[in-house]
């Protein structure tokens, strides 16, 4: 907010005033440029090494997914037997899903009928 | 959960809703023999209806008053629950409700199960065991295997004229089965024999 109350031409001059004064410009910027260059021997052995380990490529979509789809994959289901009323493959300890509607839809015609 | 082993599923709802949940179960249950619902969801109406029965067959004035105030249309389940299903139920050292896994019903895939009132009109494991051993006579076996024979003998011992019904539903598939059958699934079957289980 209070920003807005200087005007464009007021804050240019304060920054020309900040520019011109040399020893607010010595104390600030460029002290800590000229400490980074007096060791730039100890810092170019590990610049390449340790600070630079960044990724340089963004991983894609599909070796994202891959790698956390990793482990998840459905297992198979081996757990089948055969229907004693009508032979079909069925799920051991599960009601054979044929039989079942069968049954269900001779119930609904008997209530019809 | 914290405290110790639940002595029962909260079925993810607070208490008033499960309540009501379970009063609705109970009510469909026995105004239509038979009911398909979750697995969890048919477990703890298992035990819900089995207390209801158990009052019917106490039959007192307080046991009626408590069934009133459990159905949400006692007015059409009371009546049916102290005559004819106390009186089918008689005999039976409890155990009057059966709770059967079928394929997942709901589309997340939860597992579904059938609750049915045992030796009632939609008895599924009757008509399953029926099915069972029409398929073994019609394949030229006598013998059945163990889980079928199991299974007649809880379908037919302690249902009034139980072998007899049975009996009956057996020769009706027989006479349904034979114009219905095409022939290559019979081929089919055969291929298939090996362990046969319910």
């Amino acid at each position: 907010m209070a920003a807005r109350l200087f005007s464009p031409a007021a804050s240019i001059a304060r920054w020309a005033q900040f520019v011109q004064n040399p020893s607010v410009l010595s104390q600030t910027l460029f002290q800590p440029a000229t400490l980074t260059l007096t060791i730039p021997g100890l810092l170019s052995d590990i610049w390449d090494s340790i600070l630079r380990a960044v990724p340089k490529k963004k991983t894609s979509h599909m070796k994202k997914r891959h790698r956390q789809m990793a482990g998840k994959a459905l297992k198979d289901v081996k757990n089948l037997n055969t229907c004693p009323g009508c032979g079909q493959i069925k799920r051991a300890h599960v009601l054979c899903p044929h039989c079942v509607s069968d049954i269900k839809k001779q119930w609904a015609t008997a209530k019809t009928a | 959960m914290a405290g110790g082993a639940a002595k029962y599923r909260h079925l993810s709802r607070k208490s008033s809703h499960r309540q009501a949940l379970l009063r609705n179960l109970v009510t469909s249950l026995f105004k239509h023999e038979s009911i398909t619902t979750t697995w969890a969801k048919a477990k703890e109406a298992q035990r819900l209806a089995e207390k209801l029965i158990t009052l019917g067959k106490k039959n007192t004035e307080a046991s009626r008053r408590r069934a009133l105030e459990t159905f949400y249309t006692p007015h059409d389940i009371v009546p049916k629950l102290f005559g004819p299903l106390r009186e089918r139920y008689a005999e039976r050292p409890g155990g009057y409700t059966r709770v059967l896994r079928v394929e997942p019903k709901k589309d997340d895939q939860a597992p579904s199960a059938i609750l049915e009132l045992v030796d009632g009109p939609k008895d599924m494991r009757f008509n399953m065991t029926a099915r069972a051993v029409a398929r073994q006579r019609s394949k030229g076996f006598e013998t059945l295997n163990e889980l079928t024979v199991t299974n007649v003998r809880k379908v037919t011992q302690f249902r009034k004229d139980g072998v007899e019904q049975l009996e009956q539903a057996i020769q009706q598939l027989g006479l349904e089965e034979q114009p219905k059958k095409p022939a290559f699934r019979k081929v089919k079957a055969e291929e298939n024999e090996g362990d046969v289980r319910a």
